[in-house]
């Protein structure tokens, strides 16, 4: 499939956007590990503790939202081109990129001079300066153009290609963005109704617990839209790479189906010490949770027996000498295998924080950074960055000046990772809060202060690999490319072929996103409408507004 | 690229036996914290 330079060149620029909107948030996140354990102090710069605060406004909102929409959107440009063999709107592609763009440079303006320090979450009473609240919401509505642009791609490949089933990599593409626009009009309508007219002084009050749970409408399917592209290649990328198949195409398709339908009314758990719903929708939203667990255990079957069928073909025997025949030393697999290994184990701390009671042991302390780390900060950001690798090479014909280092970068991050949220899930098992400048506490024993320590020790581990990552990366940018550009046009992503694969017979309503997407809309209704009952009837709008730098009310 | 080759007649012996030890992991450190629960509880 030839894909047109503009194009090709605007998925680097979505590319480079979200890398070095990494580049800084992983910065500040070694700041955060450091300031945590005392051994750095913010005050040595001009702003002293404030720019904690700020500093981790930075990290949260660059990472994981801007350099998660920018990778995501510029990815699945390419995966539905190559998937459907059909172009896109060109321009709305670059209306979707400078929306965002815009967008970005206005909510960064706004966090850089101290002006949006209300962390990623941007909780009322904390206010933020309108620019905060008017720049996410065009990098939200410039992704929406990107899901127009796709769903009018898909629909005219529709009509040329009457009967034929969905490629299964863009029924990934859509289970992404679907998740995605109807987890967006929570925090849409929370951004623009109450937000940016309390900020912009047109209001006083505002409903704390209301912006919270529209925020979490929002906040916990965002965790989806990192992972499915992450699921993507994981699914559609790693079996070819690890030299086998995909065990089986139509369960791929069931789980991305399921993500459609239960990524979205799960958001309340993150409420469960919340007043003003009641405890049967709590543990209606804990159930479903669980049910959103479903999808990945499966995922987690369907991958281990394609990387078995891989190690068998490769030569291994037994029931686990398999494993040792993968291409370990490939860094491309290394970049996903190694994420997918450290998900493990952030799959079952999320069910622990899903558990409605389990819940009340780890809430709000430090053992949640240190679940996330492991789910987007690895599982989604690290495959991120292997498919940046694997995008250079596809899209411009430039392999990673070193494929060692990219192996490397690997492992380290997996290695810092896992010392690092062991270290923090100690700490929020002992009880330690989250989001707070503990560097500064004089109440921390001593064994609190050798696991801040140890989270510290992954840390810097962590920022380590980024910066070889970052180092090898730029290299490859600048370097010349390895092919001729005649090949380099013909960009082949390679998906892998499939054990089990969807055949004709498969049932129609499997290919049918609307089906999905109603019954999607449904289960929103249907348990979002009682929570914002109780929210509406039992809690109200004050005339309250902050900022973590002055306990006096903004409102005057 | 390697070039793959078919296996006739693969089942998942190992993938079935990976997931059973990961379910099982799942259950030890699920009840770990359940039990710091009912320690904090005074249970």
């Amino acid at each position: 499939m030839k894909i047109e330079r503009y194009l090709r060149n605007i998925t680097f620029w979505h590319m480079m956007i979200g890398i070095l909107s990494m580049a800084t948030g992983v910065t500040y996140g070694l700041f955060q590990v450091l300031a945590r354990a005392g051994i750095y102090d913010y005050g040595i710069f001009t702003y002293g503790t404030k720019l904690y605060y700020q500093g981790l406004t930075l990290h949260g909102v660059l990472n994981a939202i801007v350099f998660t929409t920018f990778f995501i959107v510029g990815f699945l440009y390419i995966v539905t081109e190559v998937s459907l063999k059909r172009k896109l709107n060109r321009g709305l592609v670059y209306l979707s990129f400078w929306t965002m763009v815009v967008g970005t440079l206005l909510a960064a303006w706004a966090i850089f001079t101290n002006r949006a320090t209300v962390l990623y979450t941007f909780y009322p009473p904390l206010q933020a300066h309108p620019a905060f609240y008017i720049g996410a919401t065009l990098l939200i509505v410039g992704s929406w153009i990107a899901i127009l642009n796709t769903v009018i791609t898909h629909l005219k490949w529709r009509k040329e290609n009457p009967g034929k089933l969905t490629p299964p990599p863009m029924v990934a593409v859509h289970a992404t963005y679907a998740v995605w626009f109807l987890a967006t009009l929570g925090v849409a309508i929370e951004v623009l109704f109450f937000l940016i007219p309390w900020s912009m002084g047109w209001v006083k009050s505002i409903n704390p617990e209301l912006a919270r749970t529209l925020f979490w409408w929002f906040g916990h399917p965002l965790v989806y839209f990192w992972l499915l592209p992450a699921y993507l290649a994981w699914y559609f990328l790693l079996p070819r790479i690890a030299g086998g198949k995909l065990y089986s195409e139509p369960m791929a398709r069931v789980v991305f189906i399921m993500f459609i339908l239960f990524s979205l009314p799960v958001g309340t758990h993150h409420q469960f010490s919340d007043p003003g719903i009641s405890n049967t929708w709590k543990a209606v939203q804990a159930f479903l949770t669980f049910m959103v667990a479903v999808p990945s255990l499966l995922t987690a079957f369907n991958l281990a027996a394609s990387l078995e069928y891989a190690g068998r073909v490769r030569g291994g025997n037994g029931l686990f000498g398999w494993i040792k025949t993968l291409p370990w030393r490939d860094y491309r697999f290394a970049g996903m295998v190694g994420p997918m290994i450290v998900f493990i184990f952030g799959g079952i701390s999320g069910i622990v924080n899903a558990s409605y009671n389990v819940n009340q042991v780890v809430h709000n302390t430090s053992w949640i950074p240190g679940h996330f780390h492991m789910t987007v900060g690895t599982a989604s950001a690290m495959t991120f960055l292997t498919l940046s690798y694997i995008l250079m090479e596809k899209l411009f014909g430039k392999r990673p000046w070193s494929k060692k280092l990219a192996t490397l970068h690997a492992y380290l991050w997996v290695v810092g990772v896992l010392i690092f949220a062991w270290g923090m899930m100690q700490l929020g098992r002992a009880g330690i809060p989250r989001r707070t400048h503990l560097g500064l506490s004089p109440y921390m024993n001593l064994e609190e202060k050798i696991l801040m320590g140890i989270a510290a020790v992954g840390g810097v581990l962590m920022f380590t690999s980024f910066l070889i990552y970052f180092i090898n990366f730029l290299v490859t940018v600048f370097k010349k490319p390895d092919v001729s550009e005649a090949e380099i046009e013909k960009v082949d992503l390679e998906f892998t072929d499939a054990y089990h694969k969807e055949n004709e017979n498969l049932p129609r309503y499997l290919d049918n996103f609307t089906i999905w997407l109603a019954i999607a809309v449904f289960l929103l209704i249907v348990t979002y409408g009682p929570i914002f009952y109780d929210v509406f009837r039992s809690t109200y709008a004050v005339p309250n507004a902050f900022s973590p730098f002055n306990p006096l009310n903004l409102i005057k | 690229m390697m070039e793959n080759r078919d296996l006739k007649d693969f089942k998942p012996k190992g993938a079935v036996a990976f997931f059973i030890a990961m379910i099982l992991m799942y259950a030890v450190m699920w009840f770990s914290i359940y039990a710091l629960l009912i320690i904090s509880r005074g249970g």
